[in-house]
């Protein structure tokens, strides 16, 4: 993209020190938000599997997000379980339903996956308006968790606004990422890539390419589960926003204005849009309004993402957008 | 329950059919012929109903002056829509269209709350009483929606079989590059397209308005089961879509006997599963 | 009537006409011939419009005088009078011989009976169509889509046909039947640009011809003097002088 490039690993690390340092500028205020904003960088990275190396347009994303939350919150509160099993549901809940979406989904050519995708998130959203006896609607359910044992003997403070919670999601998004690093560069990626790149190509050698989409759905799902779980714990409460469509839309955007495919991009993307979003709605009630805006708008202005829009603005040749 | 009960459901299944279809429709055929997926066209809906309560708010006499205002309105923001922000985004990829279209809902959504406020409006029944079918007493007014709603159907059916745009419109769904080596203008055929499907939203929206209400989100809530129907029918098939409507109309109102509403739209959702297990194209073949 | 000057088409990264010029006269029978993938249908394609040129000129000889194509989009040049037969036919399968005719000529706007007139040329030209009319396109026979293609244009009045290999997958007989009707579209006035790789048939029929190689012209002449230069056939186009002596 320019001339001074560093390596990956450069970037990386100091990203990583600038969000370690991040929380102690500002009061608890700050670090709760930032915290929610490295929950949704996690969502964004697992959305990346999908639409960023898989090349699938999937609109329930959120979806997966908000119930790998609710499953948790669900084994908390009603449920009245403890700490781990109650994630093994949040995690279980988010892959069954990934599973559920993409066999169902997966049946119909093309674009019928994208409408399907659409089908299910609404339908999600719309159970959950309604059975407010389980999700607690608009109010959610609060969390009151103070400390989780997140190994025996390790106690971690979880509160809203407390730094050890946000350095348990960062460290959370770091593992997450390198999981993703890893898997992108495995056997499976490979396949992953060749989908993207040529779906009849990887059909005719032989991938059962649906049976892949499934798999990276459920993957990517069970990874924005776990998300949605850090969202909601860091928070305090979880709510039906979790797994509106409109975050679901807003996923994509950010994916897509960060570089799909590039890991690192989506998540920049949905930490800085995220932030935005709520500063936003701290001084407007009309931020859906902008929030509209900016998602017309990347169609029109940056559909090849910051990176392809610095590319055009400089006159380099940018591939057209047809992902 | 009673057989009475079970007619009047069939009746009411066929009212709420013809709507869904009225909706559905456009977003087959915008579908079909220019793989762009619209989520505004809940939003379409929506604002045929506002335009049919703000027309009746301003002074105009009658409902059924009223409509007609409504419509041109809906058909006069589509169209602007498909000039302006929406004129690069045709003829590119289905993601493309699904966010550009879901910005502008927000959008209209977000125009309508901070115009008109978050209430729920009503419109009196243009047309009260209730007239005599057979052993059922039924409302007038649903009659009317049935009739006029069906009639529009089958004139769309009609232009799309017999017109000059309509064998266009089936020929770019079919092939659009060789349609345009033909000389066909094909960016007329989306305005057209893009117009119809925008107007017979607004229509669904005006009929339903005195039924169901008129609020800012009723798009959004029409659209899962306007994306159902879509999806029964066969992505693009236009008689497909009218049946799936009809067809999701019957299992909600029947639904409704025993079940919640939402319940009633996952017994929908149900039936679609089931429908992409057996036949993944859909109810009909996808005979464009 | 067609004009083509230094034409240059990129599939993504790959150059694939490097500099294609060419010119067909008013009414004459240009054979464009080649091994496969040289870039003949390429050629076809940006003429029409199918694939942007990114470098040259496509110009079309109108009443008004010559006019650049180059600016126009698909529909315009074909609205111009440029038919386009394609390789693969490309039927509306859904739609049925009558409406496969209608597509185009419904944008011209004919009184009935020039809408007659111009149908009654096709039907002379192709006498089995009549017959078909209410059939769909997916039923037709490889034979009956390359008359109705042919037709399809032809009823357009067109100055130029485009003519993408209309002997492939056709049996010897429709063959002939297919190269009588070329014959007749230039004796009727109507320039034809013929992309064959039956070079053999193709020199029967036109008066001139071009050799395409590796997305260049790489050779030009009338049929006679290319029949008569095995050397530059054999070369181009793999075809030996005992071909074209078998044909005569």
């Amino acid at each position: 993209m320019s001339a001074w490039r560093p390596g990956r690993r450069t970037v990386l690390l100091g990203g990583l020190a600038l969000l370690a340092v991040l929380p102690w500028l500002g009061g608890p205020y700050t670090t709760l938000i930032l915290t929610a904003a490295l929950a949704l960088g996690l969502f964004a990275l697992s959305y990346d599997l999908v639409l960023g190396v898989t090349g699938l347009v999937s609109v329930s994303h959120a979806t997966l997000f908000g119930v790998g939350a609710y499953g948790m919150a669900i084994g908390m509160t009603r449920l009245e379980a403890p700490f781990w099993p109650s994630v093994l549901l949040g995690i279980g809940a988010a892959a069954a339903l990934a599973w559920v979406i993409g066999f169902f989904s997966v049946r119909t050519a093309g674009p019928g996956f994208i409408i399907m995708t659409v089908i299910f998130a609404h339908a999600v959203e719309s159970i959950a308006n309604v059975w407010t006896g389980l999700t607690g609607g608009e109010n959610g359910i609060i969390l009151a968790v103070s400390r989780v044992a997140l190994l025996p003997g390790l106690d971690v403070r979880f509160t809203a606004g407390s730094r050890s919670a946000y350095y348990v999601v960062l460290a959370c998004l770091a593992l997450a990422y390198a999981l993703c690093h890893w898997l992108v560069g495995s056997r499976l990626g490979l396949i992953l890539k060749a989908i993207k790149g040529n779906e009849p190509r990887a059909l005719a050698l032989g991938h059962r390419v649906g049976v892949y989409k499934v798999v990276v759905n459920v993957i990517a799902g069970a990874l924005a589960g776990v998300g949605g779980m850090l969202y909601g714990l860091s928070q305090g409460f979880v709510s039906v926003d979790l797994l509106r469509v409109l975050l679901s839309i807003e996923v994509v955007v950010w994916t897509i204005l960060g570089g799909p495919g590039t890991l690192i991009g989506p998540v920049l993307a949905a930490i800085l849009m995220s932030l935005g979003v709520d500063y936003l709605r701290s001084v407007t009630h009309q931020y859906l309004f902008a929030v509209g805006a900016v998602t017309l708008l990347v169609v029109l202005v940056a559909p090849d993402g910051v990176g392809g829009l610095i590319d055009r603005l400089l006159g380099r040749p940018a591939p057209a957008a047809r992902s | 329950m009673t057989a009475e009960l079970l007619l009047l459901q069939l009746a009411n299944g066929l009212s709420f059919g013809v709507i869904f279809a009225l909706i559905a429709s456009g977003i087959t055929l915008m579908w079909g012929i220019m793989d762009f997926i619209n989520m505004a066209h809940g939003d379409l809906y929506m604002l045929g109903a506002y335009g049919v309560w703000l027309s009746l708010v301003v002074g105009v006499a009658s409902f059924w002056l009223a409509l007609p205002l409504a419509v041109a309105g809906v058909l006069a923001i589509g169209l602007l829509l498909r000039f302006t922000v929406l004129r690069p985004v045709f003829g590119r990829a289905p993601l493309q269209t699904l966010l550009a279209t879901y910005g502008i809902g927000l959008i209209l959504q977000q125009g309508v709350l901070a115009t008109f406020g978050p209430f729920s409006k009503e419109i009196p029944f243009p047309v009260t009483g209730q007239v005599t079918l057979g052993p059922l007493r039924y409302p007038t007014y649903r009659l009317v929606v049935i009739v006029v709603g069906l009639a529009l159907i089958v004139a769309a059916w009609v232009l799309i079989q017999r017109t000059t745009y309509g064998i266009w419109i089936r020929a770019v769904a079919q092939d659009r590059t060789m349609t345009a080596a033909l000389g066909v203008p094909v960016p007329r055929v989306y305005t057209v397209v893009f117009g119809l499907g925008s107007a017979l939203a607004g229509i669904g929206g005006a009929l339903a308005a005195p039924l169901f209400g008129i609020g800012p989100t009723i798009g959004a809530d029409v659209i899962l089961l306007a994306f159902i129907v879509v999806m029964i029918g066969g992505l693009g098939n236009y008689v497909g879509s009218v049946v799936g409507g009809v067809l999701i109309g019957e299992v909600i109102a029947l639904g409704a006997i025993w079940l919640q509403p939402t319940e009633a739209y996952l017994v929908a959702l149900g039936l679609l599963l089931v429908l992409l297990l057996v036949r993944p194209q859909g109810l009909l073949r996808a005979a464009r | 009537m067609l004009r083509v000057s230094d034409l240059h088409v990129f599939y993504g990264p790959s150059h694939v006409l490097w500099g294609v010029s060419l010119e067909v006269g008013a009414g004459a029978v240009v054979a464009l011939l080649g091994r496969n993938g040289v870039g003949k249908s390429t050629t076809l394609k940006a003429i029409i419009g199918l694939v942007p040129a990114r470098q040259g000129r496509v110009e079309l000889a109108t009443p008004a005088g010559w006019r650049d194509l180059t600016p126009l989009a698909v529909h315009e040049r074909a609205g111009l009078g440029i038919g386009y037969v394609p390789e693969d036919r490309r039927i509306f399968p859904h739609l049925t011989v009558r409406e496969n005719l209608r597509v185009g000529l419904d944008r011209l706007a004919l009184t009935p009976a020039a809408r007659r007139q111009a149908l009654e040329r096709a039907f002379d030209l192709f006498p089995a169509l009549p017959e078909l009319l209410e059939r769909q396109g997916r039923v037709l026979s490889g034979g009956q889509q390359q008359m109705l293609a042919i037709a399809r244009v032809l009823v357009l009045s067109p100055r130029i046909i485009l003519l993408d290999e209309p002997s492939q997958g056709l049996s010897p007989l429709l063959v002939d039947s297919v190269m009588d009707a070329v014959v007749r579209l230039g004796r009727e006035g109507i320039a034809v640009l013929l992309v064959e790789q039956n070079a053999v048939a193709a020199l029967e029929v036109c008066a001139h011809g071009y050799l395409m190689d590796k997305g260049t012209i790489a050779g030009r002449g009338t049929a006679a003097a290319l029949r008569g230069d095995p050397a530059t056939l054999e070369r181009t186009l793999g075809v030996t002088a005992a071909d074209v002596e078998d044909a005569r």
